[in-house]
């Protein structure tokens, strides 16, 4: 019996111990600290939206209406070809391009124009002293942001190469959330009467029927617009 | 009647013995018992309640705080200031401007935010910080599509010039960033301060950058950014990491109140195993 008991508290030290020992091992292993924080912010796309529009592209016409009441005919000129567009005397055409947005950036407004051809008689020819273009082109402003406006404010005027010289450098500066609503008209006329053009004016007409020949007489008109809205850095 | 437990017959007294052996006994269960449940509330609880001590065992003092310069301490989802209504060029002009006071991102801007990170705890401690975006189009969540149409870039460096995001001459796009999951050390009483850089480039997909301008003005494209910090202790508590603060040893957590509960919980458990042995001893004796 006194060796049971001895074993028995031999036993219960031992348990003790391991009580002890596995309360610390308990304590580092459940122990395990984790935090999180999480901070936000948001934003919007800075808002472009800016429009071009060009209402359609009928600068050039391959027939125009008469001006004369006397004539009985509805059309003064008419191409040959319905596919190819004219110009003549007394004939004129427009169109209208206009920017709109109201960007939260700085943006350029660029217009570009790229006089490609333009119809010239050469000086020397028909009385000529110099040469003549017979296209006179005007761009004007005729809408702002306040709407139409009550004079039209012309921006330039002359013949294609004029405006390409006077367009080249065109470029204006916007701050961000300037309402950008203007509207603008190209507008050419070959002028029905002109004085002591007459002459040059026929001439031309022959070239292009094939009735006459002149060295550097140029009987056909192109050009390129080029509008670009660009963000401001 | 018996005036004293020793006037009692034998055989009572004995039985008297017995039953009060069980009932101190059971009560000593008991007690322990709870003692060992209270333990582990307290250890479950200190997990998930950083600024409660976790003192009764482990006896560790944890606190991580991150925050800025205009708040110390971030609560739950704390609001902070990344992005600008308002940005200038080099030339001090103000190319991009709020309509609205909403702030903006655009082409051509630049953002940078410092936070930093204090380990106030005596263990060093494994951090990470994700980053986390929504992009919304008139309010409604969208899906990856847009989220990997924004050029925005980013680049996370810490205070020592560590980059957990993107590299030096690298910057990661935003939706690329996102699983970027790189884990620093944090010393035990140290803190380090993180600069977060986003940049969306000017010379870039212009066609995609107008797409998502023309999106905006139409029907309001936003972006969320969370930055989310995790920590949780490093198995060397005495890992080096980040600046140490320069701060006065404080007395050990929990203190006595501690002690004294390690102390009871060890006697309760010596003597429920003295009352066992105890009992088996007189069994035995009986056989």
């Amino acid at each position: 019996m006194k060796i049971m008991k001895n074993k028995f508290f031999k036993i219960a030290s031992l348990m003790i111990m391991l009580c002890l020992i596995s309360t610390c091992a308990i304590g580092t292993t459940f122990a395990k600290y984790v935090t999180g924080d999480t901070a936000t912010d948001s934003a919007r796309v800075a808002k472009w939206g800016v429009r071009l529009e060009m209402q359609g592209d009928d600068l050039f016409r391959n027939e125009y209406a008469t001006d004369d009441s006397a004539y009985a005919g509805s059309l003064s000129v008419k191409s040959s070809s319905t596919s190819e567009d004219v110009v003549a005397p007394g004939t004129k055409g427009s169109t209208v391009f206009s920017i709109k947005g109201t960007p939260e950036v700085a943006a350029n407004i660029k217009i570009e124009f790229d006089g490609v051809k333009d119809i010239v008689l050469p000086a020397g020819n028909a009385g000529l002293t110099e040469d003549y273009h017979p296209l006179v082109f005007t761009l004007k402003q005729t809408h702002d942001y306040q709407g139409e406006m009550a004079t039209p404010t012309v921006l330039f005027s002359g013949t294609l190469a004029q405006i390409e010289a006077a367009l080249a450098n065109f470029s204006a500066n916007y701050a961000p959330n300037t309402i950008l609503d203007s509207t603008y008209e190209l507008s050419w006329e070959w002028a029905f009467e002109n004085a002591g053009k007459d002459a040059a004016d026929t001439l031309l007409g022959d070239i292009i029927a094939g009735e006459a020949t002149v060295a550097g007489a140029v009987t056909e008109v192109e050009y390129d617009l080029s509008i670009t809205v660009t963000q401001i850095d | 009647m018996p005036d004293s437990f020793v006037d009692m017959p034998r055989e009572t007294r004995r039985q008297s013995r017995k039953a009060w052996v069980w009932i101190m006994l059971m009560v000593n269960i008991v007690f322990l018992l709870l003692l060992m449940t209270l333990g582990i509330i307290a250890l479950r609880a200190g997990n998930y309640l950083p600024e409660t001590d976790i003192v009764f065992i482990v006896g560790k003092k944890t606190d991580v705080a991150v925050g800025d310069g205009e708040k110390p301490r971030w609560e739950a989802n704390e609001e902070i200031t990344v992005f600008e209504t308002r940005y200038a060029n080099g030339d001090n002009r103000i190319t991009v401007e709020s309509s609205d006071g909403e702030a903006l991102i655009a082409p051509g801007t630049n953002m940078e935010y410092q936070f930093t990170m204090c380990n106030n705890s005596n263990v060093a401690v494994l951090y990470e910080i994700d980053l986390d975006m929504l992009v919304k189009l008139g309010g409604e969540a969208q899906g990856k599509e847009l989220e990997e149409a924004l050029p925005l870039q980013v680049r996370l460096t810490t205070g020592s010039g560590e980059y957990l995001i993107g590299e030096k001459d690298r910057f990661v796009r935003l939706s690329d960033a996102l699983v970027v999951k790189k884990r620093l050390v944090l010393g035990a009483e140290s803190f380090d301060t993180f600069t977060l850089e986003l940049a969306w480039a000017y010379e870039g997909d212009d066609q995609n950058d107008t797409h998502l301008g023309d999106l905006s003005a139409e029907k309001n494209l936003t972006l969320s950014l969370d930055i989310d910090t995790f920590a949780e202790e490093h198995p060397d508590p005495e890992a080096v990491g980040g600046v140490k603060i320069d701060a006065k040893k404080e007395t050990e957590i929990g203190g006595s109140i501690r002690w004294v509960w390690m102390l009871l919980l060890m006697i309760n458990t010596a003597v429920m195993i003295f009352y066992v042995s105890f009992l088996m001893n007189k069994r035995l004796q009986k056989w």
